[in-house]
């Protein structure tokens, strides 16, 4: 199939699944309603269900692109943002502004703000115990490590918390959108520039996947090009924690499908894993939603049961040297 | 004029090579020979400004390559390292492309140097192909043509810089090569600098050898006839070298005798 032709057929299963995702639910809504303004139709749609899709595709998108480009730059197929504790990192100090902040509810940028010096900061620890970062095994254990202390830590805060004062350990470690309004998605935007800015870098991440070195060699300086990716994916990743709490293996999942299904050169790889990224989370959180209607399963679970399974095949293959 | 005046490097503490001394021609081949662990590719990181001097210093072409730009160095330098461990499935025609990352220039001006260079080292068959699905042989060829493409139309005075290019390649496409880069520094104004095993055909290669003794250092410098002895190799490989020679006096090549 056609790079172009994928692409349009991606976009239709997108456009697709909105539909699905905002004309289905708990409750039922009449098609014919959901234009009439007043109408619980419309309610429903414009305030609860088209937020909710169009955030599950921002941050899907947000999230694939910030797990690839982290793969690009650790030159590691199996770097994810929340395996490496960048997630873990933006929870922990989600929470612990959420406990200290004296306006808990407003200061959505200070949240964003905070978990993303969290995901930072975490990456950083991981980095530092790990070593070498194109080291597979000692990047993953350091990151699983440096995800056990957040999210122990996470727990510990949620235990201390006055009651309604810190949202549940669940909703840290297993993401949902249950609570999403318009305002998420206006915090969500801020993604938007520094996604143009992941995919303008996709020429570099290509020469930065030939080591340090050679990437000097042409011209790149690479300790300086990964810090700045680095920052880029632990911004987008803090966002998303943020406003719904961890989502695991997205970032992993699909740049992992791009490749197989179209190759390796960023340029291709990055805005694809965009596309899959908001197809896979706006259909997990539909699946989430209906599995069990009326109750609802935290979007995590459902990303996890789906992505866990994968990257326990791809470590099998990946100890017997098989990349893809 | 490529220049070592009491070039030395010290690693970690560690003195990796004593003080050399070179005065390189442009447009010359020069091949670096020792024994494993000599320093011949700590010689190509001096020469290509990765590290920089422990003391003395090097010039190429008047310029000290650590102190040029990433950027500078990138239009006048390439090096065909040790093979990057690669992970992601690039096609072989990806990889020969971003030898072309340098340049401001048209994709299908990147794309007629790849496929030129890409035809030139007999790597039609490749195209298409993961790297990850290729031998040994085949990726090395597919890492020379990135470095190839990158000095492919060199406008000022260049460096080509390769570790071992030749290791991993079988019989025949050792000599496609080194008919190609012979064909390349005939054409461009480049210098070439090889650290090289494979005695075989260095003498008819090579304008210029470079010997390093096992304990990084400089043992001599000078032209293949003057360098290439039995007694000069057989002094820096520690066994004994025989030379062997066609019926019309020409080097066939070098075999060691372990008695």
């Amino acid at each position: 199939m056609k790079i172009s032709m994928l692409a349009m057929v991606l976009i239709l299963i997108w456009l697709a699944l909105m539909s699905v995702a905002i004309a289905t639910g708990a409750s039922s809504v009449l098609i014919q309603e959901m234009l009439l303004t007043g109408s619980t139709s419309h309610q429903i749609v414009a305030e609860i269900r088209l937020p909710r899709a169009l955030l599950a595709s921002l941050l899907g998108a947000g999230l694939a692109l910030a797990g690839a480009s982290i793969q690009g730059v650790f030159r590691n197929p199996l770097a994810d943002p929340a395996l490496i504790g960048i997630s873990g990192g933006a929870a922990l100090f989600a929470a612990g502004y959420l406990l200290i902040s004296s306006q808990p509810d407003a200061a959505m940028l200070g949240l964003s703000g905070s978990a993303m010096l969290g995901g930072l900061l975490a990456t950083g620890l991981v980095l530092l115990v790990g070593g070498r970062q194109s080291d597979i095994a000692t990047l993953l254990l350091a990151g699983i490590a440096i995800n056990a202390i957040c999210l122990a830590g996470v727990g510990l805060l949620s235990f201390l918390a006055p009651e309604q004062r810190l949202r549940s350990v669940s909703f840290w470690a297993l993401g949902s959108f249950n609570h999403v309004g318009w305002s998420d998605v206006l915090m969500a935007l801020i993604i938007i520039p520094v996604m143009l800015r992941l995919l303008r870098l996709a020429a570099v991440l290509d020469v930065l996947t030939l080591g340090d070195a050679e990437a000097g060699h042409l011209g790149i300086n690479a300790k300086r090009k990964r810090l700045e990716v680095i920052v880029w994916a632990a911004l987008i990743t803090g966002v998303s924690v943020s406003l719904v709490g961890i989502i695991a293996f997205v970032g992993l999942i699909v740049p992992h499908w791009v490749r197989m299904t179209i190759g390796a050169k960023h340029v291709l790889v990055l805005p694809f894993s965009m596309l899959g990224g908001a197809l896979l989370l706006l259909a997990a959180d539909w699946f989430s939603r209906w599995l069990l209607a009326p109750l609802e399963l935290p979007v995590g679970i459902v990303t996890t049961l789906l992505g866990a399974p994968i990257f326990v095949i791809l470590v099998a293959r990946w100890s017997r040297g098989v990349w893809l | 004029m490529i220049e070592l005046m009491n070039a030395s490097l010290t690693r970690e503490g560690r003195p990796v090579l004593s003080p050399m001394n070179m005065q390189l021609a442009a447009g010359q081949h020069l091949a670096v020979l020792g024994p494993n662990g000599a320093g011949k590719s700590s010689l190509l990181r001096l020469l290509s400004g990765d590290h920089a001097c422990s003391g003395g210093w090097v010039s190429v072409f008047g310029d000290n390559p650590a102190k040029m730009s990433l950027r500078e160095k990138a239009l006048r330098i390439a090096m065909l390292g040790q093979k990057p461990d690669l992970r992601f499935p690039f096609k072989v025609e990806e990889i020969v492309a971003l030898g072309r990352y340098p340049f401001a220039e048209s994709p299908r001006r990147t794309n007629s140097i790849v496929l030129e260079v890409i035809e030139a080292l007999e790597l039609d068959l490749l195209i298409g192909r993961s790297i990850l699905s290729l031998s040994g042989g085949e990726q090395q060829r597919v890492h020379l043509a990135k470095t190839l493409v990158q000095v492919w139309d060199l406008q000022q005075p260049g460096l080509l810089l390769l570790d071992e290019p030749f290791a991993a390649l079988d019989i025949a496409h050792q000599v496609s090569a080194r008919r190609l880069l012979e064909e390349m520094r005939s054409r461009l104004p480049m210098t070439v600098i090889s650290v090289v095993h494979d005695l075989h055909g260095a003498t008819a290669d090579f304008d210029q050898v470079l010997m390093i003794s096992k304990q990084g250092q400089q043992i001599g410098f000078g032209s293949p006839l003057e360098m290439l002895t039995e007694e000069q190799l057989s002094r820096i490989y520690g066994v004994g070298v025989r030379t062997l020679y066609f019926e019309d006096g020409q080097v066939a090549g070098h075999s060691a005798n372990s008695s």
